[in-house]
């Protein structure tokens, strides 16, 4: 169980203008800027959710990950995770948690990834037994029988990524932290890191926060949703809720033979926005006007040979959101 | 509930190996550098024989007595090199972010960040300043009584732990600047030159003070070396290299201090 209430952390920043005068102005007289990274923030997360953490960059995604995990103080506020205080209880809490950065990796560059492993099972004063059976576990489910042998370096990212997120479960965390693990894979490293995420999720109970640009990660992944913007949780909910609340236009495709759809007279709530000789395009607004009733006004006026509807992408959905509440 | 625990000590010596190992990755590489830096300090110990080709004695003191104080203090200063270089490039590991990782492992922050590098290519200078030293004691011709070897011995460990405090000021440092500043230079590098020769030969008072003070290099090696060389007579001489450990605490405390102002770098 994570639970955040009016978290708070300002940065202060050196600002100064370009050019040799300024920064040797700025060499004896500093001004600052306070930055508020996290501005009040509420949340709580029940054990074993999956929880999308979304947000511009900049939002203070990086800045929460840090507090929950231990490596920043914040200013004010309470924050405990299983009853803990992140930087307070340090040692402890960081046994229970597994973070992986997707651009900071934590394997050793030059020697074979296994070697890696041996040194967080004593650094994480992992049993034998239980060291064993996780390698094992993990080996099989991510693939890794080829990797562990080989150096680091060697490595492709997606094959990088595999081990990285094995490197950060040897010691049975019960909360994983993800930054951007998908950032820059290949399609099918990708599926294979999300399908182990939620296995790992279903099979262990455990918690997942995810951070991510990656829209198909939010959707593949998780259920509920996080917002952040300006350092303060903007939206939280379901993404099924939330895609019902913002994507309310749907794109229908129609085919028909003989077409003359700028002839065709549309009831409020249609509009067309590509006419071709065989097919046309329209945009529906499913506040105004249902999709059947829709597809009956079109098919009483000219007979429909094929006819698709489309919902607009997770990141149209995304981009309104921020537009919605100017976070940008 | 399981109790299993690796002791700090078994996970310094797996960190060891596996520094050592990736070391070795990299033969070729490996052995330039501890040929280059053996050749560097080479130069150092090279300016003092020149010197003393000329001029015999300095200040009273022999060749042999310079180079036993110029050794001691190179032992010091690579020891502390070696071991503690998560410490010595420690503004680069918080610019980087590294440091984040260290965070997040179950452990003290000391010994996160001591494991975190060591740097074994400049084993060369050790073992420099260690043909130096025998030869300089030899040369020296010390009577070693249980005392002296007591004194001996604490000169070099304080030289060590003093190296070894220096740089764990200068990382705590880095939290308040972010850059590591050259300030702390000037007593490493500059403590290391400085202390090549027994401090008296610069004739000043103030030096000395300040040097048994505030930054103790005297208590590591000075003040020993004037036991050991027999110009001072009071087995307290020979103790003063403990006073190092409380430099090297007030070093670790300010460290710890420091720790409570991190603001980690973006994202």
């Amino acid at each position: 169980m994570i639970f955040v209430k009016d978290l708070c952390k300002t940065f202060r920043v050196a600002r100064r203008d370009g050019g040799m005068k300024n920064t040797l102005k700025s060499f004896f007289h500093r001004t600052y800027t306070e930055i508020p990274a996290l501005d009040h923030l509420n949340f709580s997360i029940e054990d074993g959710e999956m929880v999308g953490y979304i947000g511009p960059n900049g939002a203070g995604k990086s800045s929460t990950v840090k507090v929950l995990s231990g490596i920043l103080v914040p200013d004010s506020g309470t924050c405990t995770i299983d009853g803990r205080i992140p930087w307070k209880e340090r040692t402890a809490h960081v046994k229970e948690i597994g973070v992986v950065f997707g651009q900071r990796s934590q394997l050793w560059w030059d020697v074979p990834v296994i070697d890696t492993f041996l040194l967080l099972k004593d650094i994480f004063s992992i049993p034998d037994d239980v060291y064993k059976h996780n390698v094992d576990e993990l080996t099989d489910m991510l693939d890794l029988s080829q990797l562990l042998r080989t150096p680091t370096r060697q490595l492709s990212l997606g094959q990088r990524m595999r081990c990285e997120i094995a490197a950060s479960l040897l010691h049975d965390p019960k909360i994983l932290f993800l930054d951007e693990p998908t950032i820059g894979l290949d399609a099918v490293s990708k599926i294979a890191v999300r399908d182990f995420i939620k296995r790992r999720n279903r099979e262990r109970g455990t918690t997942v926060i995810l951070t991510t640009h990656d829209m198909q990660d939010i959707e593949a992944l998780t259920e509920r949703i996080l917002l952040i913007g300006h350092g303060k949780i903007l939206k939280d909910g379901s993404l099924s809720s939330l895609k019902e609340e913002f994507v309310t236009e749907r794109h229908m495709t129609v085919l028909s033979s003989n077409f003359k759809a700028d002839s065709l007279s549309l009831p409020q709530g249609i509009t067309l926005m590509e006419a071709h000789s065989d097919r046309a395009v329209f945009s529906l607004d499913t506040t105004v006007l249902s999709v059947s009733d829709a597809i009956s006004a079109i098919s009483s006026q000219t007979e429909i040979r094929d006819l698709s509807v489309d919902t607009p992408s997770l990141d149209t959905l995304i981009s309104k959101l921020y537009c919605r509440y100017e976070v940008l | 509930m399981k109790t299993y625990h690796v002791s700090a000590f078994r996970m310094y010596r797996s960190f060891f190996s596996m520094h050592l190992r990736t070391a070795m990755e990299y033969k070729s590489s490996f052995l330039m550098t501890i040929f280059g830096m053996t050749l560097t300090s080479f130069a150092s110990f090279l300016a003092i024989w020149i010197l003393f080709d000329r001029f015999h004695t300095v200040d009273g003191y022999t060749l042999s007595e310079v180079l036993l104080c110029h050794s001691t203090i190179m032992i010091g200063f690579s020891i502390s090199e070696i071991l503690l270089r998560g410490f010595d490039v420690f503004s680069s590991q918080v610019q980087s972010g590294s440091f984040d990782r260290l965070l997040l492992r179950p452990r003290t922050l000391f010994l996160s960040v001591l494991v975190s590098r060591m740097e074994f290519a400049r084993v060369g200078r050790l073992v420099q300043s260690i043909v130096i030293l025998i030869y300089a004691v030899w040369k020296t011709n010390l009577t070693f009584t249980a005392a002296h070897t007591a004194a001996f011995v604490l000169m070099i460990l304080g030289s060590a732990v003093f190296f070894s405090a220096l740089m764990i000021l200068g990382a705590g440092v880095c939290f308040f600047t972010i850059e590591g500043i050259e300030v702390m230079n000037i007593f490493t590098h500059g403590g290391k030159e400085l202390g090549s020769y027994p401090l008296d030969i610069y004739n000043s008072r103030a030096l000395i003070l300040f040097f048994t003070f505030f930054v103790p290099l005297s208590c590591a090696q000075y003040y020993p070396f004037l036991y050991l060389t027999g110009r001072e007579s009071s087995f307290f001489y020979a103790l003063t290299p403990c006073y190092t450990i409380v430099f090297f605490l007030f070093s670790l405390i300010f460290f710890y201090f420091g720790v409570r102002h991190y603001q980690s770098t973006g994202s």
